[in-house]
């Protein structure tokens, strides 16, 4: 059997090892259901709110305009205290002072900013009507000026930092779920002995190999399964609100910064996966090892690159981690989007993140061949770079 | 038809860190031949076998696997024609009998409806064949172990190296698994096993290999190993009341050693030129003895003694 032979019986296996048919149908349809569900629950809890009255007793006044959702008795103070003691209203609106009106009811309640926006709407009407300005004009010359922003790549469509923030999402839950799995595979392995079976039998590089190339699989899988949820909620949505589906919005990123970041993301991806999968086998118990932690490493390079949709992303930081493997993934694409980079420096950094690739590659090869043969300790960091010196 | 050594080991050495596990260990395996590799905990012989299956490289000397024709390859160029037991033994729990033995199968190249046919047949020969589509963690242990030995073997290899077969088996199973070893030899595969077991492997093995702290001591046919012991016959005396005291025995003329004295009876080794009859003689000139019966130096006795530089 030839190497590649062996990867691809490896890729098979440990895709369908987490394989769960139930529980990927399951996937679509809890994606599917709560992304149904929320939008239905909130219109629900919204139109409820609408039709209800809340009912005041006002003093002091029986002047007041009619306000939307709200009740207004006018009443003496002392009839009116009588009410909220009975329950028979909500508050108590003390509008004696104009200038000064005092509510006065058990507990706070979401609807007080509404009546306090309305009140002060007819305070202000009160003020012009006395002081004789044209109500009309006087909103002309208080509308505000807005600076209209036109993007020429796209109208109306989905920003492209958006665009760009989705895949490098994507890629960190890729690396986050991917890593997961491998973490449990390996180092259940190691506990079940499974490993010496194996090693007799194929070379150690193409177990790892079929390990990253399956367990990636299995991760695009459930992430696609995860996106046909969000799209049946989302055509379910639209059917109910807008009764029908409109166009698709245009993305506002082009092919060419949308096609390398699916580049970046997959080779960053396959970069993490190499790296977890060595580290995994280099642990010998899981409930006591301390490099689980190690986990945290993506999230935290990752996220330090997007924080270049806040501002510059043309200073030197910037162009290093673009550059950089382990930030390259998503710094490169934000560049290629908001800066200068250009595809000559975008095709140097995805040849520096293949490179590393390849090279991960054959370093956790070489880890995972002693680590995952290694029982009863796990080996300091010293004797993992000696394992590398002597291969 | 190729007569010569289908496996070939030569002074090779291997160590752990500041342990000298195998020490300029030299061997060949004779086709088709049980071939064991005995020794106490310690004494190198699993380090042996992972070298032999693979998984770890010596650090000089050579191995060398000489299929039909073939010139001197490592035993792992030919994944398929190597079978291999583990002694720490490991299956995926989760998954069904039958799927890992077909994947197992698979990863040394053989075809998964051959692999399918041939996991049946010795499923069935285990009696566990109404269990082929459990998972392999609902069968006790004994049971998962017999799964570990047929994903061996299923795969016809030239060469199967068993480490510690005969672990964790009742005495029931481990006859179950002599046969088959036998059965296996006979139908042409050589079988290179290693065992603490001495008096399984006595029974079992055409040519025996004893290992010592990374070297061999000993090595040979049983019969070879006994003549080029030089250790004499054993007597088994059951006594009238209670055996003699140990001083006694061992002033009897021609007894180098009382290997066991218990109750009634005393188990004493002859001197490699001692009669029976003259021993007997002096030993009913002063004792009473109501039973005896002579045997040949077990393996045990005769590793023992090699070991510890005299007679045990």
């Amino acid at each position: 059997m030839s190497y590649w032979q062996s990867v691809r019986l490896i890729t098979g296996w440990e895709f369908r090892r987490f394989l769960r048919v139930g529980e990927l149908v399951m996937t679509v349809l809890i994606t599917a259901g709560f992304g149904i569900l929320v939008p239905l629950a909130m219109d629900y809890f919204a139109s409820r709110g609408e039709a209800s009255t809340v009912t005041i007793a006002v003093t002091g006044t029986e002047a007041l305009p009619a306000f939307d959702g709200f009740e207004l008795l006018y009443m003496d103070p002392s009839s009116a205290e009588a009410a909220l003691d009975a329950g028979e209203v909500e508050a108590v609106l003390d509008a004696s002072d104009p200038e000064a009106p005092v509510i006065t009811l058990e507990s706070e309640e979401a609807w007080i900013p509404t009546l306090s926006e309305q009140l002060v709407q007819a305070t202000l009407d009160d003020r012009l009507a006395a002081s004789g300005i044209d109500p009309v004009a006087f909103g002309q010359v208080l509308q505000p000026v807005y600076l209209q922003v036109e993007l020429r790549e796209a109208e109306d469509g989905i920003p492209g930092t958006l665009v760009i923030s989705l895949v490098a999402g994507a890629m960190l839950f890729a690396i986050f779920l991917g890593t997961g799995l491998l973490f449990a595979a390996i180092t259940g392995e190691k506990t079940q002995r499974i490993t010496e079976q194996i090693v007799s039998a194929i070379p150690p590089q193409a177990w790892i190999d079929g390990k990253v190339l399956g367990t990636g699989l299995y991760v695009l899988l459930n992430m696609s399964l995860f996106a046909f949820g969000i799209a049946i909620a989302v055509v379910v949505n639209m059917l109910r609100t807008e009764g029908g589906l409109p166009p698709l919005p245009d993305m506002g990123i082009s092919p060419s910064v949308l096609i390398p970041a699916l580049l970046f993301a997959v080779l960053g991806g396959a970069l993490y996966f190499m790296f977890f999968a060595a580290i995994a086998a280099t642990i010998d118990d899981p409930a006591a090892s301390q490099r689980g932690g190690i986990i945290m490493i993506p999230p935290l390079f990752i996220g330090l690159s997007l924080l270049g949709l806040l501002g510059s992303v043309d200073n030197a930081l910037f162009r290093f981690m673009s550059h950089f493997p382990l930030t390259s993934p998503s710094a490169m694409p934000i560049r290629l989007l908001l800066g200068d980079a250009g595809w000559g420096e975008a095709l140097v950094s995805l040849a520096i993140l293949a490179v590393s690739v390849a090279l991960m590659r054959r370093l956790a090869g070489k880890i995972f061949a002693v680590g995952i043969l290694m029982t009863g300790k796990e080996p300091s960091l010293r004797e993992m770079l000696h394992w590398l010196r002597r291969a | 038809m190729n007569d010569g050594p289908i496996l070939t080991v030569d002074s090779v050495t291997k160590r752990f860190s500041t342990v000298l596990a195998v020490d300029q260990l030299s061997f060949e395996v004779r086709r088709g031949e049980i071939f064991a590799l005995l020794g106490p905990n310690g004494a190198g012989k699993s380090t042996t076998v992972r070298m032999l299956a693979g998984i770890t490289q010596p650090d000089s000397g050579q191995l060398g696997f000489r299929l039909e024709g073939n010139s001197s390859v490592t035993p792992k160029a030919h994944p398929a024609r190597l079978g291999y037991l583990p002694e720490e033994r490991g299956l995926y729990p989760d998954k069904p009998i039958l799927t890992s033995l077909v994947y197992l199968a698979a990863l040394r190249g053989i075809d998964r409806q051959k692999a399918e046919q041939q996991a049946m047949h010795w499923l069935e020969r285990f009696s566990l064949a109404d269990r082929a589509k459990d998972k392999v963690n609902t069968l006790s242990k004994g049971n998962q172990q017999k799964v570990q030995l047929i994903a061996g073997v299923l795969h016809e290899p030239s060469l199967a190296v068993l480490d510690e077969p005969f672990s964790g088996f009742d005495p029931v199973n481990q006859d179950l698994v002599l046969g088959i070893i036998r059965e296996l030899r006979d139908a042409g595969m050589t079988i290179v096993l290693s065992a603490h077991h001495m008096d399984l492997v006595e029974t079992l093995a055409d040519y025996i290999l004893l290992m010592h702290q990374g070297r061999s001591v000993l090595e040979g046919t049983m019969a070879g190993i006994r003549a080029g012991a030089g250790m004499g016959q054993r007597l088994n005396l059951t006594f009238g009341g209670d055996a003699p005291a140990e001083a006694s025995l061992a002033g009897v003329p021609g007894i180098e050693a009382v290997l066991s004295r218990t109750g009634t009876s005393a188990r004493v080794a002859l001197s490699p030129e001692a009669r029976v009859g003259p021993v007997l003689h002096g030993l009913t000139r002063d004792m009473d003895i109501v039973d005896v019966d002579t045997d040949t130096p077990t393996l045990r006795e005769i590793y023992l003694s090699t070991v510890s530089g005299g007679a045990a």
